[in-house]
């Protein structure tokens, strides 16, 4: 799956460099821009798979260089943030970005999410079968097995699992989720998400309390680990 | 303006010059003796002297009863001699002669009390008019104005006009009087906001019509306009705030970003590098712990600062405390890989409303100080409703803190002398958890018994509930899609 051109935007010369290093370890191909508008000349004419975008840009904000890539591409778009504010981030994943890694990031984390978005923008349609760190998820026979054990839920819970699971690594916001587990109408019933969540992890946790699948951004969404 | 221009018909205070009233009474009297000797001829002369009545009536009312009474004697006297007989002569051997004299002086004496009663009211309604005009002003100056200590002194100056006095002032405050000046004051529910002080030589009718009339006025409008510029300040102050809040936010926003990108680097960087030599991974690891170090205390002295800083807006959203601990849970880093954390939380609780990214901060911070003592031994995390609050207890089987030490253990900067060596506090966490929980309307407390371990308990205010409640067995049947 390696092999794939990452755009990689910041201002800063010693990120681009470690993450030059960083990413051609991981077997990826990697641009490099130090500016927003030189960026998106980069994206139209090298045609990267992905783009790893700063938010504090000398030229123009990081958000617009999204919105601006969004409006003609599909491409998957991570947003780099020194900032760990909420609406930051509301307003990057608003702008189109698929998520969002705030610094100081271990380059695991920064991988593992490029992988995840990349996963999914090539994925195919239909996996009967996800199986994680013990836990196995058969789509077809709506089931789940943990440590060899049935987990009963209800068809609402699993319907949250499978959405969570299909998009294992990629952070699922609320509204996403309620949207596509209730239907458009629910995109606001955040109380509602919560206390699924609540019982799917109570559902999903083994005896030692250690394990948790569903990793919380607080305020956001959630993402199941994988 | 309307009934000014109607004026020459009223009845206006003061009455008109003497020597013009002198002028119509003699002019009317002429004229109506004149006008008699042609009507002569249509009525009898007994029934005439009905003729001096409107200038007897005319002279009584404007000039009043006195130049009346003196018209009505010289028409009588006129009507006696040019036309009642015996003419050219003055008689009064007849009923007739008498009667028109006395009905004259009737006649007069009536239209006199009449015309200063209507005098007197109109001068009332002058007057009046007058207050009103004054109070408008003075509303218009106090409230119109923007500085009020401009807007008192041309209010005063106004009110020195109307009142018709060489000076006046309206000062702030309970102001004594003086030999020189009189002091009126002025209240807002028992209080004295403000004194009019006016000139000794007032006159004991002015005194009277100030208390009764203009100062219940002015003390009211005064009260109206020491409000608005205590809204204004207070509009102010918050703009000045805010402006400043907005200022802090952009410092730490750059220096968080000029901190945490060189970071970034660093690790990323170490990350990449070779380790085909044992030399060579034993500097990567050094280089990565020493990096992953300085990021932890750079994160903990942001959040510091944020705190420090004291910005007031405060993020407020629902939250479920299930959420913070296992986040907190999994971003906690701690030095022993193996160290534990039992989480047992009851169900079905309440949700809570705030900041669940700093809540998250306060027990990561929390969590990495138990784990630092309980020298590898799991920690628990227990959270259960405790009435209008839910209470959050995270137990350590550390060695505890001596009793000495329990005040201060919350201040930043702060390491307990207990502390063995190898341990890398920074003596923040504690002084931030504290911060964060205080920030969200918490309270956190510690309990310890030395050699027994230590227990932090946070207690938090529970979500006022406006959120849509929607019944988990509707729930249910709102059906999967797909």
């Amino acid at each position: 799956m390696a092999g794939e051109r990452i755009l990689v935007c910041d201002d800063d010369p010693q990120i681009l460099r470690a993450l030059r290093l960083v990413l051609r370890s991981a077997g990826y191909e990697v641009l490099t821009s130090a500016t927003g508008e030189d960026a998106l000349d980069r994206a139209a004419l090298a045609g990267p798979h992905a783009a790893i975008i700063d938010l504090m840009l000398p030229d123009r904000p990081g958000i617009e260089v999204c919105r601006e890539l969004r409006s003609w591409s599909e491409m998957p778009i991570i947003i780099l943030s020194a900032v760990n504010e909420e609406e930051t981030k509301v307003a990057a994943l608003q702008s189109g970005a698929d998520d969002y890694v705030t610094k100081p990031f271990g380059p695991g984390e920064l991988v593992a999410r490029l992988q995840a978005i990349l996963r999914r923008a090539g994925r195919a349609e239909t996996e009967p079968r996800i199986e994680l760190d013990g836990l196995v998820i058969d789509l077809a026979a709506h089931s789940v097995m943990l440590d060899g054990e049935e987990v009963r839920l209800t068809p609402l819970e699993f319907a949250l699992l499978r959405v969570l699971a299909v998009n294992r690594g990629l952070l699922m916001t609320h509204s996403r989720l309620l949207a596509e587990v209730w239907g458009a109408e629910y995109a606001d019933a955040t109380p509602l998400l919560r206390t699924h969540i609540a019982n799917l992890r109570r559902k999903l946790a083994r005896a030692d309390g250690e394990r948790n699948f569903i990793r919380t951004d607080s305020g956001i969404g959630y993402r199941f680990a994988g | 303006m309307q009934s000014r221009a109607l004026s020459p018909l009223l009845l206006r205070s003061p009455r008109p010059a003497l020597t013009l009233g002198v002028l119509a009474a003699a002019g009317g009297t002429l004229l109506a003796t004149l006008a008699i000797y042609p009507l002569e001829r249509l009525a009898p002369t007994d029934s005439l002297g009905v003729v001096y009545l409107p200038t007897v009536i005319i002279v009584a009312t404007y000039w009043g009863s006195g130049l009346g009474l003196v018209t009505a004697l010289a028409s009588g006297l006129a009507y006696n001699y040019f036309h009642l007989p015996v003419v050219g002569h003055l008689s009064f051997g007849d009923g007739v002669d008498w009667v028109s004299l006395v009905a004259f002086l009737v006649v007069a004496a009536t239209a006199g009390v009449v015309g200063s009663l209507a005098r007197a009211r109109a001068a009332e309604a002058e007057s009046r008019r007058r207050e009103a005009d004054l109070a408008t002003e003075m509303a218009r100056l106090l409230l119109g104005g923007s500085r009020l200590d401009a807007a008192l002194a041309a209010a005063a100056q106004r009110l020195a006009v109307a009142l018709n006095v060489a000076s006046a002032a309206i000062e702030l405050g309970d102001v004594g009087a003086d030999e020189r000046r009189l002091a009126f004051p002025l209240c807002d529910r028992d209080q004295i906001i403000g004194t009019l002080l006016l000139p000794v030589t007032l006159s004991t009718l002015d005194r009277e019509r100030i208390t009764g009339r203009i100062v219940p006025a002015l003390q009211s409008v005064l009260a109206a306009a020491l409000h608005r510029a205590e809204l204004q300040a207070e509009v102010v102050e918050t703009a000045l705030l805010r402006r400043s809040d907005e200022m802090k936010t952009a410092v730490l926003r750059s220096v968080s970003h000029d901190l945490r990108t060189p970071i970034t680097a660093i690790i990323s960087a170490a990350t990449a590098l070779a380790d085909d030599t044992p030399e060579a991974a034993e500097a990567r690891a050094v280089v990565l712990e020493a990096a992953r170090r300085l990021s932890r205390l750079i994160e903990k002295l942001l959040d510091l600062s944020l705190l420090q800083a004291g910005t007031r807006e405060r993020r407020s959203v629902p939250y479920t405390i299930e959420d913070v601990l296992h986040e907190a849970v999994a971003h906690v880093r701690t030095d022993s890989p193996e160290q534990s954390f039992r989480v047992s939380l009851d169900e079905d609780l309440p949700p809570l409303a705030g900041d669940p990214a700093q809540l998250e901060r306060a027990f990561a911070n929390l969590l990495e100080n138990a784990a630092r003592y309980s020298g590898g031994k799991p920690v628990s995390i227990r959270a259960h409703g405790a009435g209008e609050r839910l209470r959050v207890r995270i137990v350590d089987q550390g060695p505890g803190i001596r009793a000495g030490e329990i005040d201060r253990i919350f201040l930043p900067f702060y390491r307990s002398a207990n502390d063995a060596p190898g341990h890398h506090g920074s003596g923040l966490g504690l002084a931030i958890a504290r911060g964060f929980v205080e920030l969200g309307g918490g309270r956190i407390s510690v309990e310890s018994l030395p050699g027994q371990g230590t227990s932090f308990v946070v207690d938090l205010p529970l979500a006022v509930p406006t959120e849509r409640s929607v019944e988990p067995a509707q729930l249910e049947l709102a059906l999967p899609r797909g």
